[in-house]
């Protein structure tokens, strides 16, 4: 920003800020004087401001005030009847934070504005994350404003270890972002790493949480996540209560915790919430799912192309007979349904919510069914397809890299069968294997050689013993 | 970049391991068709042997299963195969044959032949039982209908696997007899035979010793 500096002639303190925001027809300049000739200019951006706040707590006190004149100090400790009001030296942040929702007071004979805390601008009310829903637990989820955001954490953890560091970010957007973290339970060494990618990034503007992902996340081809994400709070909680960190972004619902291990792609939210032997099921049924999902494709084609002696001497004729009059090979028939599903996800997603619905039986119905009928492809093409694609949404974190693996294995297993499948499956076993987020094995808690000190794993282990066996980031054993 | 050196060595390790292409089989041939072959049967006649193929098809999804038969001849069993692939669009898939019936006479003479050339294929299995007919020819065992499955080959195959486990019949599968054989060993087969009404029925086991002497069990 543009060195600017005030003097004590208030006149001409407001023409700079006027030209500074010249064609700018939100900025407001209101003048404010008492019966003893005490002038102040009150400064905000309209729409931005809580204008109750300006009214009652700064132009009424300014105006009803008996002082003929006053110090920055005096203004901000005595007259001004608001909660947050400071004296702010710095003309840089003074800016930054009228443009944020503050107001800035300035008076005659003071080079230093006062800035007040009057932000009012409009939010988005908290409701249930769409893509996180739960069947039993809270329903809040995080929105775009940050202090709600911040609270909605405090809130729920009242510790005073709880550490909020704020820091701006973005030469244009100078977007707040908060690092948060429980002191003493957080590994300071993961601290100090997460701090040190956000003062590495340097982008122009930051409008959302993934801008800070990408740029500090770690292994950037992989297509397993290794930043967690979330836009609920009591997860967010969660994860502080096991030593990770979180990163809140001003305008963006969705936190990002670090580290991030496999295991909780496939944790669902309310895994804690619902009784220990209904959650261990749900986990063992999700990580089957996602499994299925990556494979039942590749696998279809391998039996098919090189190993149809294992398939029972019925269903082989029953996928020949499917088989017959259908153009494609079985090969080029999954690949083109894969790709023609992912189109049919994406639209549903672009679509507006009133034709949605609408789009949906068309896809499903008179594409698929009409396909088969039309001999275009076959019914177990259609089906593998199916089952891959729905049971693939039991573990929503890891949806992009199904979709990435499951071209890929289909790929081996059509080049060398069920050698190539086995051959993909341990390649990518052994991407995981080397995978870290902020320098935590990926596989941790998985694998026996990575063992963290909990035995919280596929089985959830009762609340009971989660006080002294739960997960803490950082205190792996080998 | 070390990974994927890894990676490329381990693929071109397993080319050894992809199968020929024209033994590679694909349902989506010629005629969008494939012949799995549940059952044949082999009979020698004016020296030449002659096997009748029992292959399975489905015409549609909706269709019902049903058996087709196809003979084919020659003076080895090698050329027998051979000659039964020229005959098909697709080629002869035996991984789904689990019973070949045979006369007494290439029982007691010629199993080792027949066992070496079943070998020499990649898509027999070791499981294979083998079976004699008696008092009727092969064919006429394969072809007899059957009262529980639509395939007679299954329906003789699903009998000799019951039969056996209730050790009416002693266990022979294929990889037994050559194994047995090697050594020199006497080995058992089961014999079938066709009941008044048509059907067949399973008779005793014969012990066939190494030089081709029979008897009874």
């Amino acid at each position: 920003m543009a060195e600017i500096k005030f003097t004590t002639s208030l006149e001409h303190n407001i023409q700079v800020l006027k030209n500074i925001f010249k064609n700018d027809n939100t900025f407001i300049t209101r003048m404010a004087k008492n019966k003893n000739g005490l002038t102040c200019a009150v400064c905000f951006f309209d729409g931005m401001v809580n204008n109750l706040a300006i009214n009652q707590s700064i132009i009424r006190p300014i105006v009803s005030c008996y002082e003929s004149k006053v110090t920055a100090e005096t203004l901000a400790e005595t007259i001004i009847q608001i909660n947050d009001s400071i004296v702010q030296p710095d003309l840089n942040k003074m800016l930054s934070a009228m443009m944020y929702g503050d107001t800035v007071i300035l008076t005659e004979g003071e080079d230093k504005p006062v800035v007040v805390n009057t932000k009012g601008f409009s939010v988005r009310s908290s409701s249930e994350p769409d893509n996180e829903r739960v069947l039993r637990g809270p329903r809040e989820g995080f929105t775009e404003a940050f202090m709600i955001n911040l609270s909605m954490i405090r809130r729920r953890l009242n510790d005073t270890r709880l550490k909020f560091s704020f820091s701006r970010m973005a030469t244009h957007s100078q977007t707040a972002v908060c690092l948060c973290y429980l002191d003493g339970v957080t590994d300071e060494k993961l601290v100090k790493e997460i701090k040190k990618r956000l003062d590495s990034i340097d982008l122009d503007g930051i409008l959302d949480a993934n801008y800070i992902a990408e740029c500090i996340r770690d292994e950037q081809s992989s297509p397993f996540p290794t930043l967690g994400t979330t836009e609920r709070p009591d997860v967010v909680v969660a994860k502080l209560l096991e030593g990770r960190v979180a990163i809140i972004t001003d305008g963006s619902p969705v936190v990002l915790t670090a580290p991030c291990i496999l295991q909780e792609c496939i944790q669902a939210n309310d895994d804690y919430y619902l009784p220990v032997m209904q959650a261990s099921l749900a986990r063992i049924i999700r990580s089957c799912g996602i499994l299925l999902s990556i494979i039942i494709p590749a696998l279809y084609v391998a039996l098919l192309y090189y190993h149809a002696e294992l398939l029972p001497t019925r269903m082989l004729l029953a996928l020949a007979a499917a088989q017959k009059g259908v153009p494609l090979p079985p090969l080029w028939e999954i690949f083109t349904l894969l790709i023609v599903f992912e189109i049919l996800k994406e639209a549903g997603t672009r679509t507006p919510g009133v034709i949605g619905s609408t789009m949906s039986i068309v896809g499903g119905l008179v594409l698929g069914q009409s396909a088969v009928s039309a001999r275009l492809i076959s019914a177990p093409a259609v089906i593998i397809v199916a089952i891959a694609a729905v049971t693939g949404l039991a573990a929503p974190k890891l949806q992009n890299a199904a979709l990435y693996l499951r071209f890929i294995l289909l790929i081996c297993s059509a080049l060398f069968g069920l050698y190539g499948l086995v051959l993909g499956l341990s390649s990518v076993l052994l991407h995981l294997c080397a995978l870290h987020s902020c320098s935590t094995p990926y596989l941790l808690n998985l694998l026996p050689r990575v063992n963290a000190h909990t035995e919280d794993r596929a089985i959830r282990i009762s609340w009971r013993k989660m006080k002294n066996k739960r997960f803490i980031a950082g205190r792996s054993k080998k | 970049m070390k990974k994927i050196l890894l990676l490329i060595i381990c693929l071109l390790m397993l080319t050894g391991c992809q199968p020929n292409k024209n033994k590679r089989v694909e349902l989506n041939q010629n005629a969008g068709q494939i012949l799995p072959i549940s059952a044949f049967a082999i009979d020698k006649k004016d020296n030449l042997y002659q096997m009748t193929i029992e292959s399975i098809r489905q015409d549609s999804l909706d269709g019902e299963v049903s058996p087709a038969y196809f003979t084919v001849k020659s003076e080895n069993f090698s050329d027998l195969f051979y000659n039964a692939d020229m005959m098909l669009a697709s080629r002869l898939y035996l991984s789904h044959a689990s019973i070949i019936i045979v006369s007494e006479n290439i029982a007691r003479f010629d199993i080792d032949n027949l066992v070496n050339s079943l070998l020499e294929r990649p898509d027999a299995r070791l499981t294979l039982r083998i079976a004699i007919a008696e008092n009727s020819t092969p064919d006429e065992i394969l072809q007899a209908p059957s009262v529980t499955d639509g395939i007679p080959g299954m329906a003789l195959s699903s009998l000799l696997e019951k039969r056996t486990k209730d050790q009416t019949f002693l266990d022979f599968p294929m990889f037994r007899i050559l194994d047995y054989s090697l050594n020199g060993r006497d080995i058992a087969l089961p014999v079938l035979t066709l009941s008044d009404d048509g059907h067949v029925k399973p008779k005793s086991s014969i012990i066939i010793s190494s030089d081709g002497g029979v008897k009874y069990a």
